[in-house]
């Protein structure tokens, strides 16, 4: 009776997990910055699998303290993690239809990349305040620190990202 | 009679104002549970006003990383109209690869276009940062730093303010509302003259809005100790000594002119945020000094 009733909790759980899984793995996010980052692990500094573009959508198959675990869709289907500030759960419309624009105007789900505050507007801002000085932030968005060298600078410094395992491993 | 009308009219106001200040959730039930408490209006009305707050708190929040990217360029670029660059390439690389360095370990590690950084020409002692990771510190600043892990604590302080949208906070909640319709309403057509004048007013106003309270005002002593907390446990991540945040805020407080520009103006004083830190560093163990650290920050930011 008592072995019964367990193998049927057992079962329940195991039917939720399934359930659980098949839900996340049916979940779709954009990427909301100019490059995200797909690491080999769920850490700052994990080896870099992938870029991605702005847009571009990824299959979320797991969620690990602040980290996604990604498959990439199209190409090589390469599987990895990803920090959730990468990502949106709207989904990114780049260039769009006027039915997808209609529906982005009343739809949360759908987020016009490129609208409102953009290029456009910065260039008319610009004309209208002609002493600013954008070439300096140009420049200063140019600087761009490789993962190798960052490496490099912690392991000098005697740095070491603490508590950073994640899953236990 | 009169001090109930006054209160009815004063708290859309307030509930505004604390919308604007801390996270948008938490500054809604203190709405609502300050309503309810001056027993002016039901527990109903109270609900239903922090909902409204919601909705209104919801704007900073609704900006996308690609528009919070091109406010903070305009941000930075006002910066840039006040100070000059101080065009030192070794120093300036050595802060964008401590500084990105921070980042990547941070909370926020992926903003539209990334964090970096850039030294003001100016003994003021002051940084900004502006909304998507474009992050300022000063000469004066610099000076105030005897070690990287010194350093390390002001860049991580004003990445706490990237990582919490402490700027995108400072835009009026009308503006925003305005300008996330029209970008919905104008659609995937090229903008027309109008739309784009009117977007881009908004926009100007948006960034003075940033810019007056990075600049003039500064930020409230909340968001200041969550920027100060943010730095400790940053530090921490990464094995720095979070007790440099301290080492540093001892040292401006020395040098810093009391009612001068700057810092003095736009932040509480070192010794406030020196005695808010004391409970988050009581228990913080002091890693052992490195030598190789403190060598190269010396070479990199010794003649600062």
């Amino acid at each position: 009776m008592k072995k019964g009733l367990s193998a049927t909790v057992i079962g329940l759980i195991a039917f939720c997990v399934m359930v659980a899984t098949a839900v996340a793995a049916a979940r779709m996010m954009s990427v909301t910055v100019r490059e995200g980052v797909m690491r080999a692990t769920p850490m700052p500094f994990g080896p870099i699998v992938a870029t991605f573009a702005h847009g571009d959508r990824v299959a979320v198959e797991g969620e690990s303290g602040g980290w996604l675990k990604v498959r990439q869709l199209e190409g090589k289907q390469s599987r990895g993690w990803m920090h959730v500030s990468a990502l949106t759960s709207r989904r990114v419309v780049l260039r769009s239809g006027e039915g997808e624009v209609a529906a982005a105007a009343s739809d949360e789900e759908l987020a016009l990349a490129g609208k409102g505050f953009n290029r456009q507007v910065e260039a008319s801002f610009k004309t209208r305040n002609s002493q600013l000085d954008y070439g300096a932030v140009d420049r200063m968005e140019k600087i761009d620190i490789r993962l190798a060298r960052m490496e490099q600078f912690l392991r000098e410094g005697g740095l070491t990202v603490q508590g950073g395992a994640v899953d236990g491993k | 009679m009169a001090n109930k009308k006054t209160s009815r009219l004063l708290l859309p106001w307030l509930l505004f104002l604390l919308a604007g200040i801390g996270g948008c959730e938490t500054a809604a039930n203190v709405g609502a549970s300050l309503a309810a408490s001056t027993g002016v209006i039901s527990y109903d009305t109270a609900q239903s006003l922090a909902k409204a707050s919601v909705t209104m708190a919801k704007a900073f929040t609704d900006i996308t990383p690609e528009q919070e990217y091109y406010i903070g360029r305009a941000v930075a670029a006002t910066v840039l109209s006040r100070y000059r660059p101080h065009e030192a390439g070794r120093q300036t690389l050595y802060l964008n690869t401590l500084g990105q360095t921070l980042a990547t370990a941070s909370a926020r590690p992926q903003t539209f276009g990334g964090y970096h950084f850039l030294i003001l020409d100016t003994d003021e002692i002051n940084a900004f940062a502006a909304p998507g990771g474009l992050i300022f510190v000063s000469r004066g600043l610099l000076r105030c730093c005897r070690s990287e892990d010194a350093v390390a604590a002001v860049l991580a302080h004003e990445i706490g303010h990237v990582q919490q949208k402490h700027g995108l906070q400072a835009i009026q909640k009308g503006r925003l509302t305005e300008a996330l319709t029209a970008v919905a309403a104008a659609g995937a057509k090229e903008m027309g003259g109008p739309d784009l004048a009117r977007l881009t007013t908004l926009f100007e106003e948006s960034i003075k809005d940033v810019t007056a309270t990075l600049i003039n005002n500064g930020y409230s002593r909340e968001l200041e100790r969550e920027a100060d907390t943010v730095a400790v446990t940053l530090l921490q991540r990464l094995g720095y000594d979070p007790h440099a945040l301290a080492d540093m805020l001892a040292v401006m407080e020395q040098r810093l002119p009391p009612g001068g520009p700057g810092f003095a103006r736009t932040h509480p004083a070192p010794s406030e945020r020196l005695a808010s830190l004391e409970g988050a560093l009581a228990a913080a163990a002091r890693p052992a000094a490195n030598r190789a650290r403190q060598q190269r920050f010396q070479s990199a930011l010794g003649g600062v």
